[in-house]
């Protein structure tokens, strides 16, 4: 078996009120795992409570990023995920039993990220380790939420667990307990968009033969007119199978063990595979197009899949679960330092489910295209796929994957942007900075972008100067942790950043971009750090720019 | 039978020689696969016009379906 399924022991409630939590955290999947790491990254101890006695079953959100991979870098499990997990960047699109289109996810050379496949179950496994080392975040399984309340300073948990049952009060809760979940249903808050109605039975399989890493999407397969099938490599010699129920199928009887293996069989043989394999898990999914109004609500804030659904194709799921993550963390651990205005915490909404919309719009063109939900759209990808065989101009309906991270252009954090300024478009306010390659030993600059406000100013190259790590920090009145670090405006980044000499970018801990200038202030610097961060005006009062000096 | 005034626009050009094309070509196709052989021809066609040109074409087509379907006999 890839992975042991171990009973987690029973945290007693005395030793959970004992802590007195400011944030709980409702799940431990990736995303509530990646919440509690992200906040002990920024000094903010918190408790998980998750109902099941172990890690989840099955691969489920197998897929991730190269954003994914860059926050589980941040967060400290990104080696391990590498060393456990499967790069690819290969995919390929059949119709019937014809290769109708090859894509190939290359990794820009300034980057160290492509996509990465690592089952959930692993993902939790490392996340947990990470937080038991850390010591900060206390996970507790076996601790069933029954009901959130809203009260005048915080939120109330009601738990339930073997041990007894308990109530818990908390500054902030975090709402990671996916589709399902309490919170939702607590605050009476519930999803708008879509659910389409074909549905997909999930196998994992254990299988040996030699198969190239990468992914497999199959329309209308011999056994499967007019359906569609996707397949995934991942590791530990497992193989992920979707396959599109017909129409008039019930998703109970597919899922019987002899429908099971008579489809497994027919792809083994379309694929001209002899079938030795183990079936190791069944489920079903249905694919869903969905998000809440709002991701903060008073108290309770909403991430992951108790936020959003997201159709699977393109593996975008739990990708927006990490990035809501990463979003979160620092803007809420600078809530509870009371460092920020709680109206940060709008700003997560604002951006994350402004990602989440924009991803669903181009998922919806894909979601359609896959499982084609009237005739007219049938007939349509009919056409479409047989005049693929011989015609190329159809290819960019069929590669979910290729679009670019979003960028939080309409953030209310972002710096004001001077026409004087004469930047280009790459790598504007909202936009992920990119990573660049510091020369043979200084490593990457994501290594130096950590749980902090980031100055990053390019310099003269001239005068050989090198990247600084926490040099001197800035301190400004208002406590808000911030780095400063400089490079020579030469290489990479004379095009990623559009850099000259006195070119100066404010990164924020989620290596997003607050703004960026030409020679700039200290005082704008300041008033942009201000800004981004959310500082009420009476805490930043003190920056004048004699304070704001580094020291040495 | 219904006349209408001549216009001074160009009429549209749908010569002699693509409608016995046209009508050849979906005789030469089994019934069944008639839908979906129309259905490449305007994929194909869209492909070769301006981006958008297809949208103006649907609505012309749908508009001359619902104002003749009390006409067709």
């Amino acid at each position: 078996m890839y992975f042991s399924w171990n009973e987690m022991p029973l945290v007693k409630p005395e030793a959970v009120t004992a802590r007195a939590p400011r944030v709980v955290i409702v799940g431990a999947g990736p995303v509530g795992l990646a919440t509690a790491l992200g906040l002990a990254r920024h000094g903010i101890a918190s408790v998980v409570l998750e109902q099941r006695d172990t890690f989840s079953k099955g691969s489920r959100a197998l897929a991730m990023t190269r954003r994914s991979m860059q926050i589980l870098d941040q967060l400290g499990v990104g080696d391990r995920v590498l060393e456990l997990g499967l790069r690819w960047s290969a995919g390929w699109t059949f119709y019937g039993s014809r290769l109708v289109h090859s894509m190939n996810l290359q990794t820009p050379p300034n980057e160290k990220h492509g996509q990465t496949n690592l089952q959930q179950c692993w993902m939790e496994q490392l996340l947990l380790d990470a937080i038991q080392s850390d010591g900060q975040a206390l996970v507790c399984y076996r601790h069933a939420v029954t009901q959130i309340r809203q009260t005048p300073n915080g939120a109330s948990l009601d738990i339930s667990t073997p041990a007894g049952d308990y109530t818990l009060h908390a500054d902030y809760v975090v709402a990671a307990d996916g589709p399902r979940g309490i919170g939702r249903k607590s605050l009476g808050i519930d999803y708008q968009g879509t659910s389409y109605s074909q549905r997909f039975v999930i196998n994992d399989i254990l299988c040996k033969h030699e198969l190239a890493d990468g992914r497999r999407l199959f329309f209308s397969p011999p056994y499967l007119p007019g359906k569609t099938v996707l397949m995934h490599k991942a590791p530990f010699d497992m193989w992920r199978l979707d396959f599109q129920l017909m129409d008039d199928q019930d998703a109970e009887a597919e899922m019987q063990p002899d429908k099971v293996h008579q489809r497994i069989r027919a792809h083994f043989a379309l694929m001209n595979i002899a079938p030795d394999y183990e079936l190791v898990l069944t489920s079903v999914y249905r694919a869903n197009a969905l998000s809440l109004p709002t991701y903060n609500l008073g108290r309770v804030l909403f991430a992951g899949d108790a936020a959003h659904q997201v159709p699977i194709f393109g593996g975008r799921g739990v990708n927006h679960g990490y990035e809501d993550a990463h979003n979160l963390a620092w803007k809420l651990a600078a809530v509870c330092k009371g460092l920020s205005s709680p109206r940060l915490l709008d700003a997560y909404t604002q951006e994350r489910r402004g990602a989440l919309l924009d991803t669903l719009s181009e998922l919806t063109r894909t979601t359609i295209f896959i499982t084609t939900p009237s005739p007219g759209m049938a007939l349509v990808r009919e056409a479409v796929l047989s005049l693929s065989l011989e015609e190329n101009f159809v290819a960019n309906l069929f590669d979910p994957y290729t679009s670019a991270p979003f960028d939080c252009i309409d953030s209310p954090l972002n710096a004001t942007q001077q026409a004087t300024e004469d930047f280009g478009p790459r790598c504007r306010p909202g936009a992920l900075v990119p990573d660049l390659a510091l020369g043979d030993a200084s490593g990457r600059l994501y290594d130096l972008l950590g749980p902090h406000f980031t100055v990053l100013r390019f310099g003269d190259p001239s005068t050989d100067r090198m990247p600084q790590a926490q040099a001197a920090p800035l301190r400004p009145a208002s406590g808000i942790a911030v780095h400063e670090l400089t490079l020579p405006a030469a290489g990479d980044a004379l095009a990623l950043y559009d850099a000259r000499p006195g070119t100066c970018y404010l990164i924020r801990p989620d290596q997003r971009v607050a703004g960026r200038w030409r020679n700039p202030s200290t005082g704008t610097l300041a008033a942009a750090l201000a800004h981004a961060a959310s500082v009420p005006a009476a805490a930043h009062a003190g920056d004048s720019p004699k304070n704001m000096e580094a020291t040495a | 039978m219904n006349t209408h005034p001549p216009t001074d626009a160009a009429p549209p050009r749908f010569s002699e020689n693509d409608f016995e094309r046209l009508a050849a070509a979906i005789d030469a196709t089994a019934p069944a696969q008639r839908a979906l052989f129309l259905t490449k021809l305007v994929i194909l066609m869209a492909a070769a016009m301006p981006q958008g040109a297809l949208a103006g074409q649907i609505a012309r087509a749908h508009k001359n379906l619902e104002s003749i379907a009390g006409d067709t006999p």
